[in-house]
């Protein structure tokens, strides 16, 4: 007989909150404080960087920036370790066998364990950028609220596809170190179109409408309004598809050799 | 260590060395013929194959407000060094230090192992620097093979490229790429969790490398930089066109007094850990 998805779900959820996340969270907080009451003070010329050279027009556009960087690190760089006590951990530890040995299925174990990590997660990383909007209001550097819950929706969003993706590599893996290497693939994979804007712009000349598209987070801050009105679809699209994904990969898992 | 034989514990100063290197030689061995050497040989791959594309023709205002940060002489030198750095060598560093420093002692202590370690004839700060030294070496050598695929390939596809200035610039940033692997074997040993290790490396040697350039950036708290492994390892690009030996040396120095540092608390923190059992 097998376990109910919904009762395996509740036994993930109530271990789902652990250390790691309030770490993550402590950071945002410090770090997103720092960013909105330390940037303004920098010399002129870190102004003009920001504003030629990446075309964010003014301080609240340039704190939110820079922020968004580190929530887009710390949420990836987290969720990632949090994601190897899915499948590599246990694998490691010799306990997966002990974990299957539960009458459940390896998708609906996935599944289970995926879905409030993921959760909290968002959530975690949801409240990190709500202190730095509130530390932005405090030091005067107020950002339009619709356009930041849209940015930060979507941002997050993309960080759980890019997890997904991990999940589905880390299943050809075996151990931490590897997992670790291949999720910071991942992660450079997703920035390349980012340095390519930085260091060589006229790369997007032919077709601006390709860094809009792909020079991801800033994109999205070039583009309030846009942001406003889709930045939270934008989110859910994402989410859906990580979801896609992990069903995916739960699909393999099953088909998955583990002697 | 199958088929490893140390010399015993009593055997003398040149008998330790000897265990020492033996040591070193089977864990280094281990590191490169694991597939973590494979996937990190593939990330070096990526510095050669993706970077010159970044490397020729940045935009006019980037390179006219670099100027103000790291001086006019020798401008397109100078900005090819600082984007292969920024783009490629700090940001492998992070992840290169995490994974091969991340596991010593942490490893030995989740599968515990710590009591057959100590029946054997090594001391366990001494388990610890080969560990230490291993892993370097490991790193050193992916750095260094980048490096020398980096010298054969680019001089025909990036225009410019200062061969001698690079090689001298990568001497240097070797020292600070070295330190995250040191500093991740650190937290490791004074942590004895790998996971917590890695993650805590991750994340301070990310904001050290974030950090990396802002000397340039922000001159004003350049005073602070002193302390960022990956700022000494950087500063030399300001100084290209002008720098002397003493300049390299100096850096080298400063880099190699920050790894002793991480390696010596590792140590202590390594004989803390393992005799506690």
């Amino acid at each position: 007989m097998h376990l109910s998805f919904a009762r395996l779900l509740a036994l993930e959820a109530r271990g789902a909150i652990r250390p790691l996340h309030w770490t993550m969270l402590g950071l945002l907080a410090l770090l997103g404080a720092l960013v909105a009451a330390w940037l303004p003070a920098w010399p002129e010329s870190v102004y003009r960087f920001f504003d030629r050279v990446l075309n964010l027009h003014g301080w609240p556009e340039m704190i939110f920036g820079n922020n968004l960087i580190t929530i887009f690190f710390m949420a990836f760089w987290f969720g990632l370790f949090d994601l190897l006590r899915v499948y590599i951990l246990p694998l490691e530890g010799e306990y997966l066998d002990l974990l299957l040995s539960k009458p459940v299925r390896r998708r609906s174990y996935m599944l289970a364990r995926l879905l409030p990590s993921f959760a909290v997660l968002t959530g975690f990383a949801a409240i990190g950028a709500a202190v730095h909007s509130a530390a932005m209001l405090a030091v005067g550097q107020a950002y339009d609220l619709a356009a930041y819950l849209g940015v930060v929706g979507a941002v997050l969003g993309f960080v759980l596809v890019m997890l997904a993706v991990a999940n589905l590599a880390l299943l050809q893996l075996r151990d931490s170190f590897s997992a670790l290497l291949v999720g910071f693939a991942v992660f450079m994979a997703c920035f390349v179109p980012s340095l390519v804007y930085l260091y060589r712009a006229d790369a997007y000349a032919g077709a601006p409408w390709l860094a809009d598209l792909l020079v991801f987070p800033v994109n999205l801050i070039w583009h309030p309004g846009i942001a406003a009105a889709w930045g939270g679809w934008i989110g859910l699209g994402f989410a859906g598809i990580a979801l896609l994904l992990v069903w995916l990969a739960g699909l393999r898992f099953e088909r998955r050799d583990l002697a | 260590m199958t088929g490893l034989v140390l010399p015993a514990r009593d055997a003398g100063a040149a008998a330790g060395l000897a265990r020492l290197r033996l040591l070193v030689g089977v864990e280094y061995k281990r590191i490169m013929q694991s597939r973590v050497a494979w996937l990190l040989a593939g990330l070096m791959v990526y510095t050669v194959l993706v970077i010159p594309f970044i490397l020729t023709g940045p935009q006019e205002e980037f390179t006219r407000l670099l100027a103000g940060w790291i001086g006019h002489d020798a401008l397109d030198g100078k900005i090819i060094l600082f984007i292969r750095i920024d783009a490629a060598m700090n940001k492998l560093s992070i992840i290169m230090g995490a994974v091969l420093g991340g596991g010593i002692i942490a490893d030995e202590k989740a599968r515990g192992s710590f009591d057959i370690l100590l029946s054997k004839p090594v001391a366990a700060g001494d388990y610890f620097l080969a560990k230490w030294a291993a892993a370097l070496l490991a790193l050193a050598t992916f750095y260094v093979g980048g490096c020398l695929l980096a010298l054969a390939t680019f001089p025909f596809s990036v225009a410019g490229f200062p061969a001698a200035d690079f090689a001298v610039l990568s001497a240097i940033h070797l020292f600070a790429a070295l330190f995250s692997a040191g500093f991740a074997a650190m937290l490791a040993a004074a942590t004895g969790n790998r996971l917590l290790a890695m993650l805590t490396s991750v994340v301070v040697v990310g904001m050290l490398v974030g950090f990396a350039f802002v000397g340039f950036y922000f001159p004003a708290i350049q005073w602070a930089m002193q302390l960022n492994p990956f700022f000494h390892g950087v500063k030399l690009i300001g100084l290209v066109g002008a720098y002397t030996a003493w300049d390299v040396l100096g850096a080298i120095a400063v880099l190699i007094g920050f790894n002793l540092v991480v390696a010596a608390i590792g140590r202590w923190r390594a004989i803390v850990l393992i005799g506690r059992g």
